[in-house]
């Protein structure tokens, strides 16, 4: 790492002598503070392993903070702030490649936050030699702690190349955001998952576990500290750290390679996956949220519903990143278009997404199927329609935003989103004043213009308003075809040649 | 070494205003190794544009270039081993020093590690900025931080140099000093690419010349060719050392010379002929008893000759 040109200028800039012989005086005078107090104040009832668990749970929580978020910041910083300050352009002309530039960066721009961890690594071990902690256990979630950080900083990098001029703050609030809900994500989804959480923070968990043994079978209750946590991956037992392990480095690898892919590019044409990698990535998550499934705890319709709320965001996300602005559509029709455009560049992102959205929902609808009860009704044909309703509901969101893009105007996908969240918001204010979601025969309604009611629709549901729903239907793809053309029109007027004048002719 | 088939690039307008700006038209240009080529036109030209996309910061709309046979789209990293980029606007990293600044590019463009330190002080050295080694760069004045721009430019001794506006924002003497580095440059046979917008920079540097404006080529060639098919005609003055001799009604009694002038002592006129012509006209009227103590020879400067074309008066 250290033959990395790009690590090495972070580390020669942020890690000056003077600085880390400050920072690592601070560290230990507050180590020291922090463990005297402890020792004077706690009264002997402090629990079985003393004050050492409580101080070593949050002595990681902290490192998680200052690692996870202080090094996220970091890493929304690197890249602006080069583009802002037009360092960048001579970065993108060494001969670094991608991948050795967004290595450099993704290790280099945190370096500080690294540093402080390891000045707290003293006060850790003395914790842990207090609490008679093993010291597999400590190691463990020092490793946790880092992969964790590190798939967040790469994701952190990534945003950091896609923000533009004057979206800095909204960058830094948005990686916190991210944070947030990577560290709660686990609770949102333990009625339906059985997998801890994949977040830094689960290093504070791990470290004041009791053992390594898989000491439970029954997955029922969700095993809590100061025990293990488990997981079951495909109905096998596995203790979760090596779950983290591999699900972040995963992660890493998807981040990585959308950061090595464009980090090197014209900034007006980047593409975080080709369509290929894309539709990778909703088989990634399809077959790793499918492998955690718990089909016993929850109603299938229940599960189903989850299935497509997370299929929904992944695809919406990466249906955000298929779209194209003006300067990649004139390259594509300047340079690969003969005569007129292609069907595929007028409609684009609409095939991907078809093919990426069918393909998830049926394939939820097949592991569904297989895992269903003969308790329960279960029809493969509304398995199908709702795949294909749900395709239509993620395609018309997505081409309205790409149309939206296309049109000229600064900060036109911002422009785009702010105008669906506000369709969204009224609808949901309409539709509750009319009280539509209360009485499951008025649930066709809101289908045209949420996706939310076909997640439970059955047999019982559409047997009430067979024509209605087969109208919410029809209106998405009418939505789709009328997205279409005006995107149609606007590449149109893009494929018209700027000037018909002839070359001018040089002297020689 | 440069080649450009066909180079196009076009923006949105600001919104509000229809249609596109096209910042560079269907460029085409080949300039040849051992050459300084500069491209003047006005601000908002394309200049800086053509620029980056000669080094492969921007794709072109439409068109290809090659780069010392290498294509910039395809190959980007090969090709930018043999271009040195300064760009128009740039910082350099506040919280390095000189030297690792320098060592920072070095390792970046993957020059043997046993070299680099020997080849981070030439460089330095021939900025002339030794006494600044190690230094912060913060504390660098603005003309040293251009200096150090182009140490990390030439640090790999790339055949091509891509220069824009070097001069701009620099004193009378930086400039000078820069004239002097890009002769040296020239002389050990590297191609020099420049851009400005003063054209006084370029003349008495560059061996070619194209002139930009919106976008579009208007002239290149050698400089001598682009003000020749400017359609430039040769002004003489004369002065004489005593007034007696009625030099302009001699001279407008010649022929082939036109718009005879007199101001100040001095005599202009326009003469079409060779310069053995010019010799003949001048050894006749020193015959006939004028007093000529100076002949001048007036070109245009590339100065006139750009305000010609970009008016349309040539185009
Ligand atoms: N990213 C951009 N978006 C839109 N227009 C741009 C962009 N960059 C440059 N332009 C426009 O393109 C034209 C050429 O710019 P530039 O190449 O910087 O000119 P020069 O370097 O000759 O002054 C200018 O009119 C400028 O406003
Ligand atoms: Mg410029």
């Amino acid at each position: 790492m250290f033959s990395n040109p790009e690590f090495s200028r972070n580390v020669r800039s942020q890690l000056r002598p003077g600085k880390m012989a400050t920072s690592a005086a601070i560290a230990a005078a507050l180590s020291f503070v922090v463990v005297f107090a402890l020792n004077h104040i706690t009264t002997p009832a402090a629990g079985p392993n003393g004050w050492g668990f409580g101080l070593l749970r949050g002595l990681f929580w902290l490192q998680a903070l200052i690692l996870a978020a202080g090094g996220g910041i970091a890493c929304v910083n690197a890249i602006y702030k080069e583009k802002e300050q037009n360092t960048f352009d001579f970065q993108r002309v060494t001969r670094l490649s991608p991948l050795e530039l967004s290595l450099g960066k993704l290790f280099g721009a945190p370096i500080f936050m690294h540093f402080l961890c390891l000045c707290s690594a003293p006060i850790v071990i003395f914790a842990a030699a207090k609490g008679g902690q093993q010291f597999t256990t400590v190691l463990a979630a020092y490793v946790v702690l880092f992969v964790a950080s590190v798939a967040f900083h790469a994701l952190a990098l990534l945003l950091s190349l896609l923000t533009v001029r004057g979206s800095h703050t909204s960058a830094i609030i948005g990686v916190l955001i991210l944070l947030w809900m990577s560290a709660n994500a686990s609770t949102f989804l333990s009625p339906y998952l059985h997998l801890g959480s994949l977040s830094p923070f689960y290093a504070s968990e791990i470290a004041v576990q009791d053992h390594w043994t898989l000491a439970s079978s029954s997955f029922d209750q969700p095993v809590r500290f100061p025990l293990v946590v488990i997981d079951s991956f495909f109905g096998h037992a596995v203790h979760h750290f090596p779950v983290v392990i591999i699900l972040d480095v995963l992660f890493l690898a998807w981040f990585l390679l959308a950061l090595a892919r464009n980090i090197k590019r014209d900034p007006t044409q980047y593409e975080l996956y080709s369509p290929l990698q894309s539709l990778g990535i909703v088989l990634f998550v399809n077959v790793a949220v499918l492998g955690f499934i718990r089909w016993d705890s929850a109603g299938l319709m229940d599960i189903q519903a989850a299935l497509l709320t997370i299929n929904g965001v992944v695809l919406g996300s990466l249906g955000l990143a298929q779209l194209r602005n003006r300067d990649r559509t004139r390259r594509i029709l300047r340079t690969q278009e003969q005569a007129a455009p292609s069907w595929v560049n007028l409609t684009w992102p609409a095939p991907f997404l078809f093919v990426a959205a069918v393909g998830a929902g049926l394939l939820v609808s097949v592991a569904a199927s297989f895992a269903h009860s003969s308790l329960m009704e279960w029809n493969p044909a509304f398995s199908v329609f709702r795949s294909l309703f749900f395709a239509a509901w993620i395609i018309r969101d997505t081409q309205f935003l790409q149309w939206m893009v296309l049109r000229r105007g600064k900060r036109a996908l911002l422009m785009g989103v702010v105008y669906l969240s506000a369709f969204y918001a009224c609808v949901l204010i309409a539709l509750n004043a009319f009280g539509t979601f209360r009485e499951v025969e008025n649930l066709p309604f809101t289908a045209f213009f949420l996706p939310t009611p076909i997640y439970y629709l059955d047999h019982a549901a559409w047997a009430f308003r067979p024509a209605i729903w087969g109208a919410a239907f029809v209106a998405q793809w009418i939505f789709i075809a009328l997205f279409i053309y005006a995107q149609r029109n606007t590449i149109l007027e893009l494929a018209h040649p700027a000037t018909s004048e002839p070359v001018p002719v040089a002297a020689d | 070494m440069i080649e450009l088939k066909n180079v196009t690039k076009e923006y949105d307008l600001p919104p509000g205003q229809p249609g596109q700006l096209v910042a560079a038209d269907r460029l085409t240009l080949d300039i040849p190794d051992g050459e300084v080529f500069g491209l003047v036109g006005p601000n908002g030209a394309g200049k800086s544009t053509t620029l980056k996309m000669i080094c492969g910061l921007l794709l072109p709309t439409a068109g290809h270039i090659t780069v010392n046979g290498v294509d910039v789209e395809t190959q980007p990293e090969a090709a930018q081993q043999h271009i040195g980029y300064l760009a128009d606007f740039f910082s350099v990293y506040d919280e390095l020093k000189v030297w690792e600044y320098v060592d920072y590019f070095a390792r970046a463009y993957k020059l043997p590690p046993d070299k680099i330190p020997a080849r981070v002080r030439e460089v330095i050295a021939q900025m002339g900025l030794e006494t600044k080694y190690d230094s912060n760069v913060a504390t660098l004045s603005r003309g040293m931080k251009q200096r150090l721009g182009i140490a990390r430019a030439i640090i790999h001794d790339p055949p091509l140099l891509v220069l824009d506006e070097p001069a701009s924002g620099l004193d009378p003497k930086a400039r000078l000093e820069l004239k002097d580095l890009l002769r040296a440059m020239h002389r050990a046979g590297k191609t020099i690419f420049i851009t400005s917008h003063v054209l006084p920079d370029l003349e008495e540097i560059c061996t070619s010349l194209a002139i930009l404006e919106k976008g579009k080529l208007l002239r290149h060639g050698k400089i001598a060719d682009v003000m020749r098919s400017a359609g430039q005609t040769r002004r003489v003055r004369i002065r004489l050392a005593s007034p007696e001799f009625a030099l302009e009604s001699w001279l407008s009694a010649h022929p082939g010379v036109s718009e005879v002038l007199h101001s100040a002592g001095a005599t202009e006129f326009i003469f079409p002929g060779t310069d053995a012509d010019l010799a003949a006209l001048i050894r006749e009227a020193v015959l006939a008893g004028a007093a000529i103590y100076s002949v001048e020879e007036k070109t245009d400067s590339l100065e006139e000759l750009f305000a010609r074309l970009s008016t349309g008066e040539v185009m």
